[in-house]
């Protein structure tokens, strides 16, 4: 019975990562946008200071 | 007594956006933007950068789904009660271990981007802190060159007055050449300050070229304080030497160049006055006038000019 659990709790993990991780490749935050969100947090917390 | 140092500026490491210049230390977590071998704060080797670091803290991440996928599976061989099943369970985890392995090689970039992400929302307050920190070493060093060296590494990612005024000042302390490698826009302020004044006047001697529509504006804003300093005019009619590069600048700001257009050096006078013989159908204001008029009064009889063939009757 432990391993048809073990075995039913594999293929439910591995199934939702998988779903998640290939939903998610094409979601990249690209370098221009990760450059301007760190300069508008650092210059605003800096302007906090 | 010209107290002005000559030294050398290192030209900056470039990099395609500013938070690559970002590093981290791994054992102690604090941030630097300096070129340094060793961190500061620890003194260990251990600079690394972000996107080093967040590469790592996303493969980490991968690793913990595919050790719970093996745990999984080995959890399941074991309490297998035949071979058969134990086979099955044996089977089922490689080729679920792969089918992850394959999907998470696939998303690994966008992981990569996500934590970048996180990591500067999370770890701003320490980013921002390391940075003060930098200011502080670049503000405390001696010697002049290395610290307007360290302060312009710093201000690529803090953007305010009171770094560009530093910077200012300091170059201002340095014997500027052509040679250099010198930044003009970036250091642009608010407010009127005589010392970017007196420093866009250097520029406009040696390196014209980086003055561009930003100082033009800056310059033409506050016309009335820099003619108020004691070589104002010297200053401002360099600039106006520096607009006559393009058309489009000349164009664009003539009212200004002809306030200025009899202080002029022969040089710029005579590529002024060969743009407007070139172009008389353009508008180019009360710019034709007054070079018509410096012409007459100062280069009428000069050989230079009598080469130049004017297409119109203004000149």
């Amino acid at each position: 019975m432990v391993t048809y659990g073990c075995l039913t709790l594999l293929f439910l993990f591995v199934i939702v990562k998988s779903i998640l991780y290939y939903t998610r490749r094409t979601h990249i935050v690209a370098p221009q946008e990760l450059d301007k969100r760190l300069l508008k947090l650092i210059n605003d917390e800096e302007r906090a200071l | 007594m010209n107290k002005k140092k000559t030294i050398i500026l290192h030209p900056p490491l470039r990099t395609k956006y500013a938070y690559e210049k970002l590093k981290c230390c791994k054992y102690c977590q604090s941030y630097t933007v300096l070129n340094e071998e060793k961190c500061t704060v620890c003194g260990k080797s251990g600079l690394r950068p972000v996107l080093e670091k967040a590469r790592h803290k996303a493969k980490r991440t991968q690793y913990n789904d595919l050790l719970l996928t093996l745990f999984l599976t080995l959890l399941a061989i074991l309490f297998s009660q035949t071979f058969q099943l134990m086979a099955i369970s044996a089977g089922a985890g490689v080729l679920l271990l792969g089918l992850l392995y394959f999907v998470q090689r696939q998303a690994l970039e966008s992981r990569i981007s996500i934590e970048l992400s996180k990591l500067f929302q999370r770890e701003r307050g320490q980013i921002a802190a390391g940075l003060i920190r930098n200011l502080e070493t670049a503000a405390a060093l001696e010697e002049e060159g290395r610290s307007y060296e360290m302060m312009r590494e710093v201000a690529v990612i803090v953007h305010n007055d009171h770094i560009r005024k530093l910077q200012i000042m300091l170059l201002q302390s340095f014997v500027l050449r052509k040679d250099m490698e010198l930044e003009l826009e970036p250091l642009l302020l608010e407010d009127f300050d005589p010392e970017l004044a007196a420093y866009i006047g250097e520029l406009a001697k040696i390196k014209r070229e980086l003055i561009k529509d930003k100082t033009f504006q800056y310059v033409i804003k506050y016309e009335q304080q820099i003619l108020a300093m004691e070589n104002g005019k010297d200053i401002l009619a360099g600039v106006a030497g520096a607009t006559i590069r393009l058309k489009r600048y000349v164009l664009a700001y003539s009212g200004f160049i002809a306030r200025y257009a009899r202080r002029l050096s022969k040089d710029r006078f005579l590529r002024l006055y060969r743009m407007l013989a070139e172009s008389p159908g353009l508008d180019w204001g009360e710019l034709s006038a007054e070079t018509a008029r410096v012409y007459e009064e100062k280069y009428q009889w000069d050989a230079d000019f009598q080469q130049i063939k004017p297409r119109s009757t203004i000149i």
